[in-house]
């Protein structure tokens, strides 16, 4: 275990692109939103919701991935194993989405107390994303997390392994599956059932259990994937 | 025990066998030449022998274990090659922090004095030093370690012959007190051949050599003298290279030259000399390929 946090250490001590980064573009964001929203005279109601928290998770993914990319030759130089380096950022990246959950629900209160920061916006409280409990706020906070940079961390190693021709041939097997899949439920007249079972999902179940599935799925392919890679 | 066991180890990459059934075993506590041309295959056996990449077929133990994610026996070892690349965002001072507690036997005052006698900045990113200032971070991590297995490939890219000379210092003053297993592959032989105790010689993936460094010397020497002369002696040995200048021979031969056989040079009016490691190395790999 200490090994582990040893080798975790090697994707949190150059700490400025891995915390820096993310939380500083999503901040020109908010910031950028607040200018744009508070210089519309008359927002419609409803019409005061932002998607630029999206930034956070699009840059984490990338820091995810590239993480990858950098930090495991360098590992595998070290003397570490493939299995502890994977171990290691497994933690880091689950310790992340926990901790960004719990700021950004901070990030939430403040944003309900202080009115939508004064002119009603509405950057955290997404609707539909905003729920009232606290402990499954933070849950919804911080499951894409998971998501997004346990796929980008799959990604990554499958590169890592296979190179770019592998990386490119998985990505257009993908692209033929999921083309085939969509003409075949197209010919069949699926789409309205398969609409059908998504609303009838709980918010729940959307928000956080499907997405924790998928992103547990992507982490054990990485792990299995990263353990005959070589840098 | 042996530190590193190989029985008929090979590794291809594709079409390519870049170890063809090599064998040998490593014993604990000297200090090892990894010899050979570019593309003989040394970096490959590094990278087989410290768990980087696997084998084709054949065994290999590193202290009686499979290398393969072992982190038992590869906590055991460092492996300082020319290639290393770091992370963009790092700083000297990261990777020693690191490296600090990655590796069990850790000098760190060690670290710091060999970090100030190669002028290494602290707090520069590792992606802006110069190629020798890499290099003597890799030196400086590879002797810190003081590893039980400690593999140097081409470890003195960029650096002066000031820092080179400082590091083979270093290393065999470091040696002397905290004695351990060391890898040095080089191209510049003649620089290492007093520090190298046993070589090991890698031609085109086969192992051609693996000889105490003395015996090496001693099996090697250059004859010179009247064409006929030379010839005759040379027909009890192996030739390795032979260049006639007018009548005058000078021919390297391979085998055993005891008193008598330098006796019975001195009568034939030759002169025998003896050739340095790399000499000899060179020979033994030319007359392998013209064989060929």
């Amino acid at each position: 275990m200490t090994r582990i946090l040893d080798v975790a250490r090697m994707h949190t001590i150059a700490w400025v692109s891995q915390l820096a980064w993310p939380w500083g573009i999503m901040a020109i964001s908010l910031g950028v939103n607040l200018l744009i929203f508070a210089s519309i005279d008359e927002a419609a109601p409803g019409k005061n919701t932002t998607g630029g928290l999206v930034s956070i998770y699009i840059v984490c993914s990338i820091v995810a991935a590239t993480s990858i990319s950098q930090v495991f030759p360098f590992a595998l130089g070290m003397g570490v194993t493939r299995r502890t380096f994977y171990l290691a950022t497994v933690l880091v990246n689950v310790v992340q989405a926990v901790v960004y959950g719990v700021l950004l629900y901070l990030l939430n209160l403040i944003e309900g107390a202080t009115g939508g920061f004064g002119i009603q916006l509405r950057f955290f409280r997404i609707p539909y994303v905003d729920v009232d409990n606290g402990l499954l706020q933070i849950a919804v906070y911080a499951v894409p997390f998971l998501f997004l940079n346990f796929v980008s961390v799959f990604v990554a190693v499958w590169y890592v392994r296979f190179g770019m021709n592998g990386l490119f041939g998985a990505g257009a097997a993908l692209i033929l599956v999921t083309g085939l899949l969509v003409a075949l439920i197209t010919w069949q007249g699926w789409f309205g059932d398969i609409w059908q079972w998504l609303s009838s999902q709980h918010q729940v179940s959307l928000l956080v259990g499907w997405p924790a599935l998928i992103a547990a799925v992507a982490a054990l392919g990485g792990m299995a994937a990263i353990r005959r890679a070589n840098a | 025990m042996s530190v590193v066991a190989a029985a008929g180890l090979t590794k291809r990459f594709g079409e390519v066998t870049a170890l063809d059934d090599v064998t040998f075993t490593l014993t604990g506590d000297k200090i090892y030449g990894l010899l050979g041309r570019n593309g003989a295959g040394k970096t490959t056996l590094m990278q087989l022998i410290t768990g980087q990449n696997s084998g084709t077929s054949g065994d290999l133990m590193l202290f009686g274990e499979r290398p393969y994610e072992n982190e038992r026996v590869l906590s055991r070892v460092v492996f300082i090659k020319e290639s290393q690349t770091y992370p963009t965002a790092y700083q000297v001072r990261h990777v020693l922090s690191l490296a600090k507690r990655l590796f069990p036997n850790w000098d760190e005052d060690f670290a710091q004095s060999l970090v100030d006698d190669f002028d290494l900045p602290r707090k520069r990113k590792v992606r802006k030093l110069s190629r020798g200032m890499l290099s003597a971070l890799g030196v400086t991590i590879g002797l810190a370690a003081r590893a039980p297995l400690t593999f140097f490939d081409e470890p003195y890219l960029g650096l002066d012959a000031v820092a080179r000379q400082l590091f083979y210092d270093r290393l065999l003053a470091d040696y002397a007190e905290n004695p351990r297993t060391v890898v040095l592959s080089t191209h510049l032989i003649d620089e290492v051949a007093d520090l190298i105790e046993h070589v090991l010689l890698l031609d085109r993936g086969k192992l051609l050599l693996d000889a105490p460094s003395d015996e090496l010397r001693g099996e090697v020497v250059e004859a010179s003298g009247p064409a006929a002369a030379v010839d005759e002696f040379a027909a009890a040995h192996q030739a390795l290279h032979r260049e006639q200048l007018g009548g005058a021979v000078r021919a390297s031969l391979r085998g055993s030259f005891d008193d008598a056989e330098r006796t019975r040079a001195k009568k034939l009016g030759i002169d025998l000399a003896p050739v340095s490691l790399q000499q000899a190395v060179v020979r033994l790999t030319t007359e392998r390929t013209n064989a060929r």
